[in-house]
């Protein structure tokens, strides 16, 4: 489940580094999203935010929170599952 | 002043067809016949106001000239209305007596059947009985919001019409009547001595036989409509048209639109009218290019002047609305200039429209316009039409979504990586829609694609 949810997010973030032109040969789960990582920026975001909302009909940031990396999306979503959602 | 119109229609060519339903045809001396005839039972009823109801046809458009005639105040409901819409409406407005084609039998409402009005007994008019208080209430499409109601005298509304010198046309009516552009065909044709052919239906396939059937030369329609008409028509069907004039308004017309129409119909002419319910009809535009010159803001076209304030268009015009029906039925007043809602941006020697401004969008604190992002989408193979529009968004406020209606033959994925190709190069990086859905069928209000609100 959590492997599932781990690679449908990093594809996300893959496709997203690919349309700005800034392929990555490797995004690793704990990489930094930001600028002293991947370098997604605040348009970046909003739209991982939307592709978030799109897949699992809610996403971290509408819930008020700001993950850093890959793995604290993919603990949101199983936080998510343990409570039952 | 449009029943003066018509009865100057009938000394000019008696026999000449004024109106054209799929039932019967009407020479302008029998519409005259048939609407003083009416107007006497409309004068009956006592009412100074009535409210139309009904679909299309030659005793519809006759009721408006009855009413006229008949110096009451007409209001021409959206048939799509239903009774209790109708009932809030009319409490709304205030009272009058209900024509309708079906019973809607509201509580505390006088209701007549069209057909009993139109089969009244004929009894003699007197003619200089009309009361200068006719006027005609419209109500707003209401692609965002609740429909206003519009108050037009039909004075100002006849006086931006200029008797055309050329042969009389035969025009589809292609909107409803109760649509302010409805209206507007319906006094060029008047004006012109023309031929209204109403169809039975605005299905596709009706359109197209009544345009074949009706050697119809002249059709008033939004881009949305004639992109439809121009992405379904085979070539034979094409071949078969007697089209020499096409007209759009509504909506800003694309490159993709303009273009497709002139390769489709290279002898007929296409003009662009600028015209909003509440100001009429303001300019018109015959180059087939997008927006229109530059030098239209610094000259009064007839008796309209534009300016540009903000970045949106304002006009000033002696065609204008008497004002809206409020609540208690007072008409506001207003002072000369009117904003438009329409965003435009100046560049070189053109103006080009930019969208409304309640639809633009804000990413994160920059200013996209749909049109712009529309106009774009529409330029790749296989869509045959696009709404960008705002989604809500956590980082950025909103983002760009886009819906996307699909021509018949055309697949998705293909579509899709044009669309990021096409987007790559023409949007900045804000304007890229973020979200893009294929949907079977836009929605549509009046033939104007809606907007989300």
């Amino acid at each position: 489940m959590k492997e599932a949810v781990l690679e449908k997010i990093t594809d996300m973030v893959v496709k997203l580094l690919e349309a700005k032109g800034n392929a990555r040969p490797r995004v690793a789960a704990g990489d930094s999203l930001y600028e002293n990582g991947l370098g997604l920026d605040s348009l970046d975001t909003a739209t991982l935010a939307a592709m978030l909302e799109n897949e699992f009909e809610s996403d971290p940031y509408n819930a008020g929170e700001f993950p850093e990396s890959i793995s604290e999306i993919v603990d949101f979503y199983s936080g998510a599952n343990r409570e039952g959602l | 002043m449009i029943y003066g119109q018509l009865r100057q229609f009938a000394q000019e060519d008696p026999g000449g067809i004024f109106l054209q339903d799929y039932k019967a045809a009407c020479s302008s001396a029998e519409a005259l016949a048939r609407c003083e005839q009416m107007a006497r039972a409309v004068r009956e009823l006592g009412s100074t106001r009535i409210y139309l109801y009904g679909a299309e046809s030659v005793d519809l458009a006759l009721t408006i000239f009855a009413a006229d005639a008949a110096g009451v105040e007409l209001c021409i409901l959206n048939r799509t209305m239903n009774a209790s819409d109708v009932e809030a409406l009319v409490r709304r407005l205030g009272r009058g007596v209900l024509l309708t084609d079906v019973p809607l039998g509201i509580d505390g409402i006088l209701e007549l059947s069209l057909c009993e009005l139109a089969n009244a007994p004929a009894s003699p008019m007197d003619s200089g009985q009309a009361k200068p208080t006719s006027a005609i209430i419209i109500l707003t499409t209401g692609t965002t919001g609740l429909p206003k109601a519009v108050r037009h005298g039909w004075e100002s509304l006849l006086s931006g019409l200029s008797r055309q010198k050329s042969e009389p046309s035969r025009w589809l009516l292609a909107y409803p009547l109760n649509h302010f552009a409805g209206i507007q065909v319906l006094l060029h044709v008047l004006s012109n001595r023309g031929t209204l052919i109403i169809p039975q239906s605005r299905d596709f396939d009706e359109i197209i036989r009544t345009l074949i059937d009706h050697e119809v030369d002249s059709v008033s329609g939004t881009p949305t409509f004639w992109r439809m008409i121009a992405g379904r028509l085979t070539t034979s069907q094409i071949d078969r048209l007697a089209l020499r004039r096409i007209t759009l308004g509504g909506e800003p017309s694309t490159v993709d639109l303009l273009e497709n129409l002139k390769s489709k119909f290279p002898t007929a002419s296409i003009t662009q009218v600028y015209a909003t319910t509440e100001l009429g009809t303001c300019f018109s535009v015959k180059d087939a290019l997008p927006g229109f010159p530059v030098s239209y803001l610094r000259r009064q076209v007839g008796n309209v002047r534009l300016r540009i304030v903000d970045g949106e268009l304002y006009v000033a015009s002696s065609a204008k609305m008497q004002g809206y029906m409020g609540d208690s039925a007072v008409v506001e007043s207003m002072g000369d200039w009117l904003a438009t809602g329409d965003l435009v941006e100046q560049s070189d020697d053109r103006v080009y429209f930019r969208g409304r401004r309640s639809e633009v969008i804000n990413v994160g604190g920059v200013k996209v316009h749909p049109a712009k992002v529309e106009e774009a989408v529409l330029r790749i193979p296989g869509v045959s039409a696009a709404r960008a529009y705002g989604r809500p968004n956590p980082i950025s406020g909103q983002i760009v979504a886009c819906d996307i209606e699909l021509e018949q033959d055309a697949g998705e994925e293909a579509v899709r990586r044009a669309f990021q190709a096409t987007c790559a190069t023409e949007l900045n990086r804000y304007e890229r829609p973020r979200q893009l859905n294929f949907v079977p069928r836009l929605e549509r209000a009046n033939e104007k694609l809606m907007r989300k609100a």
